[in-house]
């Protein structure tokens, strides 16, 4: 009998944890596949494209590059003016010093991510080394092993957002690269229609938007007339830089930048460009 | 006896057989890492290697926490027996060498088992990773036949070595067997910390030369300390159910004293490796971050992050059930009822923590649901989800478990030293002092960047060490020579006892837990950055997938677990000689 | 009671001070700054 009920009792104890390890969020984190994608056809805007996919995908640099202040947060900050000032400190001995600026900014962005420790933003330095050393990893070994074409993409991402002329090479035809798709848990197949972007992202549970009724964020509907596109961007991927009058701060999730494939911040940017006080197009 | 001894020494031979065989198998020494293909996993009668590799490896380890706790405890308190010259200490600690002595042919035969799966699943990674600790495999081999000679002399000679220079033979003998059962623990966790912190080869994975180097990895230290502590705790936890049982079960006034006192002791030893745990653990994690920042992220804010939650509710329910078991421990003596009025505050404390610990960081909501939170975190308890929070909530769990533990400690002695109150107000200042320290440093982490956070959860947890270590010295010395009142050994509730199996259920499930989490930080690596797993396995199962596989690997060992207790305890029974036929 | 008062006071102030030095020295072993003036809030 007293058996019976310690059994019972442990059973009662086990069932509840797996329980509770049951009704959590369920995430399955996949390898990422190992298929070759052809790159040879990749004009610019897929170059840059594919660079932001790097970002948050394979490169995995938003896991410290964002706004925890583990490292700084580049997709926030305003590129160009911070890479400028970086090169310019007397501090930095890197080879990027006395170039021309665009190239400047792509020698200083393949240094920073082949050799980390050329130059380290004060304040960011491995603890105990005067910012001597960083923490950030090569980038080209494993566990990221990004490939030079890869990490050409990355910096074709990153001139673009600082504004600059880009002057990497874009892929040789023929070259191919690892598909990166599935690296952070499941991923599903891109959104490949504003209606269907907007549904995945919940845009209308906060914003009105075809008559959805919400007002914890500004009404979308004439967001194009009030907004321009790269204002728009600004707006979805760093939405407390700038609040709407009247509108709380940091009720808008940060990190879409991270959640969206570009694909699909291309397709919400159009759409809301188009969205110009008219009637709204499908 | 015997068909032990042969199980263990088949397993023994086996090993030693087997494991070179393959060493042999290997390439060239000097050669990179290996690169299975997916046809380098063999599927065996439909089953794929990783849940029969994850059941055998977390049943062995199970058991060898067990088997390795024990005996360390034992010596100590047949040590206490000595110096103390009460024979109920060395009662007690041959019985829970009994129960030990009926695990370790287990322990052997799931090792056994391990072994045999790794090679059929895994034979290229275990290839390489002979070619790496090279003849280490041998040196293993000779350290388990060893460990099992000594287990064996040390248990079987209990009784011929009692007494005077014989008794302090018998102790070197114990001395002896948990230092071979360390050094055997230490060389398993070299490979498994090579696995996810790869030190001693080169870029590609070529052996630079050295074992030592090999073994010598940025995690290897930390991990010894995390499962040398977590062991003592573990198989206290077990002994303790063991003790549990045998009180409830118990028809005898005195048979119920003695398990309550077993009970009492196992439940002393499981909190008394588990209080440092949370430090070791944190020393653990600081390295992994310190070796790859990406390794610790994935554990702490990626997809591992919510396993970190469930810790949580596990920790919590071991320390509330061990904090419940010391309450109800204080009406075994007339002394210890002045200080139940303290359990409500103690106790408040304690749910306090645990409900902030429980409080996720990050919800992942549905829109609909984020309109009516107004955000992805909740305007007033959103802030109770980051670190330093928690650090702040489990520092003081421990203090206020270390603070019953105190008061039942006092509930049977009283002090004779003048200086007394003096001593008294210094502790209870040290307390003050503490929980300032911790909450302020707590509150400096909220409104600092991350690095500051990480920092000032350092001295959080060595405010806490303070009070332990501190207000421990302190009490030594007060309570020499104090008046000790009865123990009433015995007079404990039913419903106590229950405490007494929470811990080993929800030390068995936390502990296939963390072994979920320190083989998935290596994501889909065999060996971190030089070894891809390519197996159809490589992915991370969802956290209620592998809950559940947890469960089921959970009461098989439970089930395992009854039948070493039954079988010690057959042991002791002997059935009647049947009557002489009567008449004739 | 003035006298338990007192001691408990003058044991406060004790620890108060090693905790103090002993946050102090594991912040600047860690290279962070410490104190009520350095934090560095927003």
């Amino acid at each position: 009998m007293t058996f019976l009920r310690v059994t019972l009792f442990s059973l009662a104890v086990l069932l509840a944890y797996t329980l509770f390890a049951n009704i959590l969020p369920q995430v399955q984190s996949n390898p990422p596949a190992e298929e070759e994608i052809e790159l040879g056809s990749l004009d610019r805007a897929g170059q840059i494209a594919w660079g932001e996919r790097l970002f948050s995908g394979k490169g995995t640099c938003t896991l410290c590059h964002n706004k925890l202040g583990r490292a700084p947060d580049m997709l926030a900050m305003d590129l160009a003016e911070e890479l400028r000032s970086r090169i310019e400190d007397p501090r930095y001995t890197g080879a990027a010093k006395g170039l021309e600026e665009a190239e400047a900014f792509e020698v200083y962005l393949r240094e920073s991510m082949l050799e980390p420790s050329v130059y380290v933003v004060p304040g960011f330095g491995k603890k105990g080394t005067q910012d001597r050393e960083s923490p950030m990893p090569r980038v080209d070994v494993p566990p990221i092993s990004l490939t030079p074409t890869e990490i050409d993409a990355l910096i074709a991402f990153l001139q673009d957002r600082a504004g600059v002329e880009i002057t990497v090479p874009l892929p040789a035809a023929g070259t191919t690269a690892a598909a990166e798709a599935g690296a952070d848990g499941e991923e599903e197949a891109p959104a490949t229609t504003p209606e269907e972007v907007i549904d995945r992202y919940g845009c209308a549970a906060c914003h009105d938007l075809d008559g959805s009724g919400a007002d914890l964020g500004p009404p979308l509907a004439g967001i194009g007339a009030r907004l321009d596109r790269e204002a728009l961007r600004r707006a979805i991927l760093d939405p407390d830089a700038e609040v709407a009058p009247g509108y709380e701060p940091g009720l808008m999730p940060g990190d879409f930048g991270e959640q969206m494939r570009a694909s699909e911040l291309e397709i919400l940017l159009d759409y809301l460009a188009g969205l110009d006080g008219g009637e709204p197009k499908p | 006896m015997k068909w032990r001894l042969l199980l263990c020494g088949l397993a023994a031979v086996g090993l030693a057989v087997v494991l070179p065989h393959f060493g042999l198998a290997a390439e060239d020494p000097g050669a990179p890492a290996p690169s299975p293909t997916a046809a380098d996993y063999p599927r065996i009668a439909g089953m794929t290697g990783r849940p029969v590799v994850w059941a055998l490896a977390q049943m062995h380890l199970f058991l060898a926490a067990f088997v390795l706790a024990v005996p360390m405890f034992v010596v100590a308190i047949e040590l206490t027996g000595v110096l103390t010259r009460d024979e109920r200490y060395d009662r007690m600690a041959h019985e829970f060498m009994k129960i030990s002595m009926a695990a370790y042919a287990f322990t052997a035969l799931t090792g056994g088992a391990l072994a045999l799966a790794l090679f059929l699943f895994y034979p290229v990674l275990m290839g390489y990773l002979l070619r790496v600790f090279d003849g280490q495999v041998l040196i293993y081999a000779l350290l388990f036949i060893l460990e099992s000679l000594l287990l064996y002399v040390y248990f079987y000679t209990w009784n011929a070595l009692r007494y005077g220079d014989r008794k302090w033979i018998h102790l070197s003998i114990g001395v002896l067997l948990n230092a071979v059962g360390t050094t055997l623990m230490f060389v398993a966790n070299a490979w498994a910390t090579f696995m996810m912190a790869p030190s001693g080869v080169d870029e590609a994975g070529t052996p630079l030369g050295s074992v030592w180097a090999a073994m010598q990895g940025p995690l290897w230290n930390p991990l010894n300390l995390h499962r040398f502590l977590a062991n003592i705790a573990y198989g206290g936890a077990i002994v303790g159910a063991y003790a549990a049982y045998r009180f409830l079960a118990a028809r005898t006034a005195e048979e119920r004293a003695h398990y309550d006192w077993m009970g009492y002791t196992a439940n002393f030893i499981a909190i008394l490796g588990f209080l440092p745990l949370p430090f070791a653990g944190y020393w653990l994690m600081a390295e992994i971050y310190a070796y790859s920042q990406q390794m610790g992220i994935t554990a702490m804010g990626g997809v591992l992050a919510w396993l970190f939650i469930i810790q949580a509710v596990l920790i919590g329910s071991i320390l509330l059930a061990a904090n419940y078991y010391l309450w109800c421990g204080l009406m075994r003596t007339e002394g210890g009822r002045r200080f139940v009025p303290w359990v409500k505050y103690i106790a408040a404390v304690l749910v306090a923590g645990f409900l902030v610990w429980v409080t996720p960081h990050t919800l992942i909501l549905t829109p609909q649901e984020v309109l009516a939170i107004g955000g992805t975190n909740h305007p007033l308890l959103g802030p109770l989800g980051i670190m330093p929070a928690k650090n702040t909530a489990v520092n003081m769990m421990l203090l206020a478990t270390f603070l019953s533990f105190q008061l039942f400690r006092r509930a049977s002695r009283t002090p004779t030293v003048p200086w007394a109150w003096i001593g008294n107000c210094v502790i209870a200042a040290l307390y003050l002092a503490a929980t300032l320290n911790i909450v302020g440093a707590g509150i400096y982490g909220y409104v600092t960047p991350t690095v500051y956070k990480v920092g000032a959860s350092v001295p959080q947890v060595l405010s806490t060490l303070a009070v332990i270590v501190f207000a421990l010295v302190i009490e030594a010395f007060m309570y020499r020579g104090a008046v000790t009142r009865p123990v009433a050994w015995g007079r404990m509730s039913t419903r106590s006892q229950y405490a007494l199996f929470v811990l080993p259920v929800a030390f068995t499930w936390l502990m296939a837990l963390m072994g979920y989490i320190r083989s998935s930080v290596r994501t889909y690596w065999h060996v971190y950055t030089i070894m891809k797993d390519r197996s159809p396995d490589a992915y991370i199962p969802t956290i209620g997938e592998a809950g559940n596989f947890i469960t089921v690997i959970t009461l098989v060992f439970m089930a395992v677990i009854v039948f070493i207790f039954w079988l010690s305890q057959v042991g002791d029974t002997r059935q009647q000689a049947p009557a002489a036929e009567g008449g004739r | 009671m003035a006298a338990r008062a007192l001691v408990f006071l003058l044991a406060f102030a004790g620890w108060a001070v090693f905790f103090y030095a002993v946050d102090w020295l594991v912040m600047t072993a860690q290279g962070l700054p410490v104190g009520w003036n350095l934090m560095p809030l927003s």
